[in-house]
C-alpha cells in the first residue's frame, strides 16, 4: 500500500500508442513498476484526479495481454498456495502467440517494466530458440552473416560438436 | 551497431528484439551448447557470447534458473547422470554423460572404466571427479571440457583405502578453484595429510599433517567459501582452509541429539548446512532428517533448524536453493520445503531404485526366496556380516548405535540397539559369531593408546546381555576372531593366533612372520577379509542327506541396487 489517505485511487486509466484508453485496477497497474512509479508520484502530489498514463510504445492489442497477465497475477498476489497453478497458466497463456507477438510483448515487458513477465518472455523465446540452426537464429533476429566463409567454417570446426 | 538489421522497407517486418534484451535476457539463458553452435551466426555474437562478463551473466542465470543433479551412479561401470526437472519440481529426464560428452577419456585403470571415479563435487559448472589414488579430473560436460591433475607425487605409495575426504570449490576472495583431500600416510603412521591444488597456480600447494583419527569416519565433505568442512562422526567437524591449508576440530555439541545420528554436509544459501539423519525410537525406527544452517561461519553455536523431512521419504541432496532431492519408495523427486509441505509429497516418475533389497537362497528350495525391500540408508556403509542362527547381523557405519539384522527365515528386517555397550559411539565394531553366539569387536582410540574389546551377546533377543570377554592391546590388529575364541592378530609384520583365554594377548609370542621375503608382494596391512574354514563333505549341490529337521547350510547374498 503506497497510500493509505482517503484521496488514494482506486483505478487509473491507461491509454496505448494508437489512443485507447483502458480503465485499469490499480492493484493490477501495480504489476508494472512503470505504471506503478506514475501511480506513487501522483498521489505524493495528492491529486485526485483520474490518473491518465499515456504508453506510447504499446500498441492496443499488445497492452491488453499486458493487462491480462497483470490481472491474473494481482490475483494471485495474495495466494502463495497456488503457485503450480498460476505456472501453468502462464505456460498457456505464452504458448498461443506467434513470434512477433511475443517479440513486442517482451518489449512491452521491458518497457512498462513488468519484470515477471519480461522474464517469462524471455525464457519462453531461449526456450524455442535453443534447437534452431544458425541459418534460423539469424533468420529471426534478423542478423546479416558478416563471416567471411572462411571463417564461419573455422569457427564451425572448432566446435564441431556443438553442431551434432 | 552490435547487431546489424538489415534495412528493410517492407512495413509488415517482424519486430525485432533490441540489442540489450537479446544480450542480457535472452542469451544468457540458451544452454550452453547452443551458445557455442551461435558463435557463428555473427561477430557481434561471437564476441559477446565469448566475453568474460556473459559468461558470468550466463552462470548467474544458470544457477538461478535450473536445479539439476549430477550423479555417479554406484562404484560400478555405471556412467554419471545428469538429471533434470521441469518447472513443477518433477523429474523430467536423465542424460548418460559418458554417452553424450566424450570429452572425458578417462584412463582405463583397475579393469572397466569408471570403476574407481568418485563424484567429488559440482561448482559453477565444472564436475570434480577423483581416480582414486590416480588422479583427480576437473570437467565441464557443456562446453566438453577436462583437465587431468596428477596427485602429489609422494600420494602414490599410499593405499587407496586411506583416502579420507575430498573436496572442490570455489574460492571467492581468491578468485581460485581448489581441491582439498586428506590422504593417510602409513610411513609415517598415524598421520594424514591434507593437501590443496590452486587451479589458478596449477600445482599443489599446501600440505598439511592431521592426527589420522580425527578424520577416520569422516563421511561426508563440502566447500562453503574457503573451507572444507569434513564430518568426522566421532569427534565433530575437521575444516581445512583451503588458503591456508590449517586444519581445526570444532565439535558439534550445540545440535540436539547429535550421537544418535549420522549427518551430512552441504551448502546451501552460501552457508554451511548439515542435514541430521537418523531413527527415532519412538514409530518403529523410523527415518527422520532434520536440516540445519550455520548463519554464522566461526560462530559454532548458531545453527538454526531450516525443516525437516519425515516419514518414508530419504533426502539424497539439499541444493544451494535449498530444494531438496528426496525419493519415496520408487520415485525421485525435487521438493522445495519452503514451497510446499514434504508432506504433499507427490508422484514423481522415475525408475531407478536406490531401494536396497534382500535375497535369500535356500540350499533346501534351491532357490532364491526373494523377500524384503530394505531402506538403503540401514545398511550403507555396511563392514562386515555375520550369520549367527537364523539371522545375518550388518555392521554398518551409519549407524554406529543399532545393528541392522535380516532373518533368514522370514526375510525381516530389523533394528537392534546396541546402547548397552559402553563408550560405543567413540568406536567402530566388527562382528563375528563365537561359540554360537554373536560376537562383537568394539575398536576404539583413546589418545593414550588404542584398545580391542570382544563382547558376547550371551541371550539372542536380549540385547542388554553383552558380556566383556576380553581385550587386545592397542598395537595388535584383529583379523578375526574364531568360533572357538581363538584370534587371529598381527603386529608389525608377524601374524600369529592367540587364544585370549589360554595365553593373555599381552605375551604374544613371535609369530609367522608374514611375507618378508617379497615385500611388494601381498602385504599384511592388504588382508582386510578373513573367514575360518573347516574341511567336510557337505554337498553344494543341496543334496540332503541327513534328517530333515537339519536345515543349517544356507547362503545368502545382499544385492545393491543402483545407489544414486
Amino acid at each position: 500500500m503506497a497510500s493509505s489517505s482517503s484521496s488514494s485511487l482506486s483505478r487509473v486509466v491507461v491509454k496505448s500508442s494508437d489512443n485507447n484508453l483502458f480503465v485499469v485496477n490499480k492493484k493490477v497497474a501495480s504489476q508494472s513498476q512503470l505504471l506503478k512509479q506514475c501511480i506513487d508520484n501522483m498521489e505524493e502530489k495528492g491529486t485526485n484526479d483520474v490518473i491518465l498514463i499515456p504508453l506510447s510504445n504499446v500498441t492496443s492489442n499488445i497492452l491488453t495481454l499486458v493487462l491480462e497477465y497483470c490481472e491474473k497475477h494481482a490475483d494471485f498476489a495474495d495466494d502463495d498456495n497456488n503457485n503450480q497453478e498460476l505456472k501453468q497458466w502462464d505456460h498457456e497463456f505464452l504458448k498461443k502467440f506467434d513470434y512477433a507477438t511475443l517479440n513486442s510483448l517482451t518489449m512491452a515487458a521491458d518497457y512498462m517494466v513488468t519484470k515477471s513477465l519480461l522474464n517469462l518472455c524471455c525464457q519462453f523465446i531461449a526456450d524455442s530458440i535453443k534447437d534452431l540452426t544458425v541459418q534460423q537464429i539469424r533468420q529471426i533476429f534478423d542478423i546479416k552473416n558478416d563471416f567471411t566463409p572462411q571463417e564461419e567454417a573455422d569457427i564451425k570446426n572448432e566446435n564441431a560438436w556443438a553442431f551434432r | 551497431g552490435l547487431i546489424r538489421r538489415k534495412m528493410n522497407n517492407k512495413a509488415v517486418a517482424i519486430p525485432v528484439l533490441p540489442e540489450h534484451l537479446i544480450e542480457e535476457q535472452i542469451l544468457p539463458r540458451l544452454p550452453v551448447k547452443s551458445l557455442i553452435r551461435f558463435k557463428s551466426v555473427s561477430r557481434s555474437w561471437l564476441s559477446v557470447i565469448c566475453s568474460h562478463d556473459f559468461q558470468k551473466l550466463h552462470l548467474k542465470f544458470s544457477s538461478s534458473c535450473q536445479t539439476q543433479a549430477i550423479t555417479l551412479k554406484s562404484h560400478l561401470a555405471f556412467p554419471s547422470c545428469l538429471l533434470s526437472f521441469d518447472n513443477c519440481n518433477n523429474f523430467k529426464n536423465c542424460v548418460e554423460l559418458e554417452a553424450n560428452f566424450r570429452a572425458l577419456n578417462l584412463p582405463n585403470c583397475y579393469g572397466p572404466p569408471y570403476s574407481c571415479t568418485r563424484l567429488v563435487s559440482s561448482c559453477n559448472g565444472l564436475v570434480c571427479l577423483c581416480f582414486i589414488c590416480v588422479c583427480f579430473f576437473l570437467w565441464n560436460p557443456a562446453t566438453n571440457q577436462s583437465q587431468m591433475v596428477n596427485l602429489p607425487d609422494s600420494c602414490y605409495h599410499m593405499s587407496s583405502v586411506l583416502l579420507r575426504g575430498v573436496g572442490f570449490g570455489y574460492v571467492s576472495s581468491i578468485d581460485d578453484y581448489r581441491i582439498g583431500f586428506m590422504l593417510g600416510d602409513f610411513d609415517h603412521n598415524p598421520k594424514v595429510r591434507a593437501y590443496i591444488y590452486s587451479f589458478r597456480a596449477r600445482e599443489w600447494i599446501t600440505m598439511t599433517s592431521v592426527d589420522y583419527e580425527l578424520c577416520r569416519c569422516a563421511t561426508s565433505c563440502v566447500v562453503v567459501d574457503d573451507t572444507l568442512y569434513l564430518s568426522s562422526a566421532t569427534f565433530g567437524m575437521l575444516r581445512l582452509n583451503l588458503v591456508s591449508g590449517q586444519v581445526k576440530l570444532f565439535p558439534l555439541d550445540g545440535l540436539p541429539n547429535f550421537k544418535h545420528c549420522k549427518y551430512k554436509l552441504s551448502r546451501m544459501k552460501g552457508c554451511l548446512s548439515l542435514c541430521q539423519t537418523g531413527y527415532s525410537n519412538k514409530d518403529g525406527y523410523k527415518y527422520v532428517s532434520d536440516v540445519w544452517m550455520l548463519k554464522q561461519p566461526d560462530k559454532w553455536d548458531s545453527w538454526e533448524k531450516l525443516f525437516s523431512i519425515r516419514g518414508d521419504m530419504y533426502l539424497h541432496y539439499v541444493f544451494e536453493a535449498g530444494k531438496c532431492l528426496v525419493y519415496r519408495e520408487e520415485q525421485l523427486k525435487l521438493i522445495d520445503p519452503y514451497d510446499v509441505a514434504p508432506e504433499q509429497f507427490e508422484e514423481g516418475d522415475f525408475d531407478h531404485n536406490p531401494k536396497v533389497r534382500a535375497y535369500i537362497f535356500s540350499l533346501r528350495a534351491r532357490e532364491w526366496i526373494t523377500m524384503t525391500t530394505v531402506d538403503s540408508e540401514l545398511c550403507c556403509g555396511a563392514r562386515n556380516c555375520v550369520v549367527v542362527d537364523d539371522t545375518l547381523y550388518l555392521s554398518c557405519v551409519t549407524l554406529p548405535l543399532c545393528i541392522p539384522g535380516l532373518n533368514l527365515v522370514s526375510g525381516q528386517v530389523k533394528l537392534f540397539p546396541l546402547d548397552g555397550l559402553p563408550n560405543f559411539k567413540h568406536c567402530k565394531y566388527q562382528l563375528s559369531r563365537m561359540k554360537g553366539c554373536l560376537s562383537l569387536c568394539q575398536t576404539g582410540y583413546s589418545n593414550k593408546d588404542g584398545y580391542k574389546y570382544v563382547w558376547m551377546l550371551k541371550q539372542p533377543d536380549k540385547w542388554d546381555s553383552w558380556e566383556k570377554l576380553f581385550s587386545i592391546r592397542g598395537d595388535m590388529y584383529l583379523h578375526y576372531v574364531f568360533e572357538t575364541g581363538k584370534c587371529l592378530v598381527s603386529r608389525e609384520e608377524q601374524l600369529k593366533l592367540i587364544d585370549p583365554y589360554d595365553v593373555a594377548p599381552e605375551q604374544f609370542e613371535e609369530g609367522t612372520t608374514f611375507c618378508q621375503e617379497s615385500r611388494k608382494g601381498v602385504e599384511l596391512r592388504d588382508i582386510y577379509q578373513t573367514w575360518s574354514y573347516v574341511e567336510s563333505f557337505i554337498s553344494p549341490f543341496g543334496a540332503f542327506t541327513s534328517s530333515e529337521d537339519e536345515d543349517n547350510s544356507r547362503e545368502i547374498e545382499i544385492v545393491e541396487s543402483s545407489d544414486i
